[in-house]
């Protein structure tokens, strides 16, 4: 078993609080999808950073973050020009010394899907929808990846938002500072002063632990949040 | 009369080649800032090359532009990370006072050897030695010469090197000064301005400090410590400041208390050192008025800064430090005069009357008396006048050390009129 204060190194997500997981599980269950996995870029780490945005149910989460952990797919993958979207059963995997398959296998998992969701700057969310019987043929996969492309858009909000949030007006800051605005263009476009547009934009800084303002753009906008 | 943007702590050196007049400046001379003093010309020299790399690491640090908000940090993350946590800061020498006449190497020959060694330069000089101070004057050599044969030295050398001191600060804050808005440079050149931040900096007791033009106010500590943080806002700028606080959450009544000058907060400080919980409020006072200015202060505790005292530099004394060896040396002297009977024996029978010279008289040794003779009764108690007249503080100080321990009432006798001519000021 992995100790919980390293499972909670990786898993930082507020989830229990959005009702919508288990809302948005119960639509596909139909589909024999018995749990969720979202990982994804760590807001301000490099480029293979990656954590668990998301598991449920949460008995899940030492085999999450085990896979997390691992090689698997990750930034190489996506360097070799990979598919975004694949699938799997768990018994025909290689044996992984990360052992996230076997963790997933015992716990009553047969199969996968995975699915990417492109970010800017090399980065992506990773979904594994785990299914409780094996895939035997194409056409169930692709049937999982629509339900998990459909209902993305919501998903991701109830992801990041926990990760990283920021108000109204810093986030018109931002897209004033990614226009190309100086401190004060931003104060006469924000109608505010210009000692209060670099608060906002010090306050997204310190938020998204970037040392600059360019690197803070940067930042929100790989969140999609501007 | 300006207000300079930095004031680095005080470090005077003195170097003369006689011990027993180095050891009568070490006893007499004021002790509330760093001192050395070296009797080997030579080893003058050495040390105070020594310093080149610490004043172009200062001016460096002093020298870099500020941007409008690009980076998350500022100039006073800069400061507390590379000066305020640097203990390079304690050995900048503002001021050397070195003696013209010593063999081998004289003053002017050891200053000629400074010329990178940017401190001011005050030479010490003989009866003949006039017309050499005045070319090396000329030539931009020294910035001072003070006979020693002038009739008040202390006094001469006190308010000499504290001019001079203040001339490098001024100059050091040049390198700031760029980074000021218009507005920031002229209100801090009205005189109102001027007299209300030296004021507060006095009352705050600081050794040092550094002005930062965003967020505006003072970084600055006293020789004890902690990190202070003194946030100046305009009537004008409360304005905005209330806008932030309004962004951050502020609750309303407290915005509108900072709209009205009454609270400051430093949000914006806090936000970028980091500081943990939420930015705090402090009372505002208005410094000067037309143009309004008003100041809070807010400790910036857990800090990674060095004061002088946690440094080490011994020689550094508070007021009260001061005004304690002061009034031990007066009870040692007058003593001293009761044993050679050359003090009136009236007064050690308690006598208050002031049959001796009074506080006036006190200012002015009386002539017989070697004219660099800093000792001696008259002398100390002349000190006492000088560091008396510093500040509030300094008064405040002396009236504690009085109530602290039992004083010859002929020697408290001086000691109040010195006290009351102060009041009178």
């Amino acid at each position: 078993m992995l100790e919980h204060d390293l499972a909670d190194d990786y898993v930082t997500d507020d989830w229990d609080k959005s009702s919508y997981l288990p809302e948005w599980l119960s639509s596909i269950s139909h589909l024999g999808v018995k749990a969720l996995v979202v990982l994804g870029p760590n807001p301000f780490g490099a480029p293979g950073d990656r954590e668990v945005f998301t598991v449920y149910p949460r008995q899940h989460t030492d085999a999450a973050v085990m896979l997390c952990r691992s090689d698997a797919y990750g930034a190489a993958w996506r360097a070799s020009k990979s598919p975004l979207v694949g699938w799997s059963n768990l018994a025909t995997l290689e044996p992984s010394p990360a052992g996230w398959p076997d963790r997933f296998k015992s716990a009553g998992l047969a199969s996968f899907v995975r699915v990417e969701m492109p970010l800017p700057m090399d980065r992506a969310f990773e979904c594994f929808v785990f299914c409780d019987e094996e895939i035997t043929d194409r056409s169930k996969a692709a049937e999982l990846s629509y339900a998990m492309m459909s209902t993305w858009p919501v998903l991701k909000e109830a992801v990041t938002s926990a990760k990283l949030e920021i108000s109204e007006r810093e986030r018109e800051s931002l897209v004033a500072a990614a226009d190309g605005l100086t401190a004060k263009q931003t104060a006469d476009r924000m109608n505010c002063t210009e000692r209060t547009v670099t608060h906002h934009w010090g306050n997204v800084m310190r938020k998204t632990r970037t040392p600059n303002r360019v690197a803070a753009v940067l930042r929100v906008t790989l969140f999609g949040l501007i | 009369m300006t207000f300079p943007l930095i004031s680095i702590p005080k470090r005077v050196v003195y170097v003369d080649d006689k011990g027993s007049f180095l050891e009568v400046l070490r006893k007499t001379m004021p002790r509330h800032h760093a001192r050395e003093f070296i009797s080997s010309p030579l080893d003058a020299v050495e040390r105070l090359s020594m310093e080149g790399m610490y004043w172009r690491d200062l001016e460096r640090l002093l020298s870099v532009a500020e941007t409008e908000g690009n980076e998350r940090t500022g100039f006073a993350t800069r400061l507390i990370e590379s000066y305020f946590g640097n203990w390079s800061r304690f050995h900048l020498t503002s001021v050397l006072i070195v003696d013209y006449a010593m063999p081998g190497l004289s003053g002017l020959e050891l200053i000629k050897k400074l010329s990178a060694w940017p401190g001011r330069r005050i030479l010490l000089t003989g009866e003949a030695d006039a017309q050499v101070a005045i070319s090396a004057f000329n030539a931009g050599l020294i910035q001072k010469f003070i006979p020693k044969s002038t009739p008040n030295l202390y006094r001469a050398l006190t308010s000499g090197y504290e001019e001079m001191h203040q001339t490098v600060c001024e100059h050091l804050g040049h390198l700031i000064r760029p980074t000021l808005t218009p507005e920031q440079r002229d209100i801090l050149h009205r005189p109102a301005v001027v007299e209300g931040l030296r004021q507060k900096v006095e009352d705050l007791d600081w050794s040092e400090y550094v002005l930062i033009a965003r967020p505006f106010g003072l970084l600055g500590m006293r020789h004890d410590g902690p990190l202070q943080w003194l946030q100046l806002e305009t009537r004008e700028s409360l304005g905005s400041l209330a806008e932030i606080l309004t962004a951050d959450g502020f609750a309303q009544l407290d915005i509108r208390q900072v709209q009205d000058g009454h609270f400051l907060a430093n949000a914006e400080l806090h936000q970028e050192l980091a500081l943990p919980g939420q930015p705090q409020l402090a009372d505002a006072e208005l410094i000067a008025e037309g143009p309004d200015l008003y100041a809070a202060v807010f400790d910036l505790a857990n800090l990674p800064v060095l004061s002088s005292k946690v440094y080490g530099i011994d020689d550094i004394m508070s007021p009260m430090e001061e005004m304690r060896s002061l009034v031990r040396d007066l009870v040692v002297e007058h003593q001293r005069g009761v044993d050679d009977g050359e003090l009136d024996v009236a007064m050690d029978d308690g006598d208050e009357d002031l049959s001796r010279p009074g506080s006036d008289a006190v200012l002015s040794p009386p002539t017989s008396r070697p004219a660099h003779d800093v000792t001696g009764f008259d002398a100390v108690l002349q000190r006492l006048a000088t560091t008396v007249a510093q500040s509030e503080m300094h008064r405040h100080a002396l009236t504690l050390v009085l109530a602290e321990r039992s004083v010859p009432p002929a020697v408290n006798a001086y000691v109040q009129a010195v006290l009351a001519v102060q009041q009178a000021k």
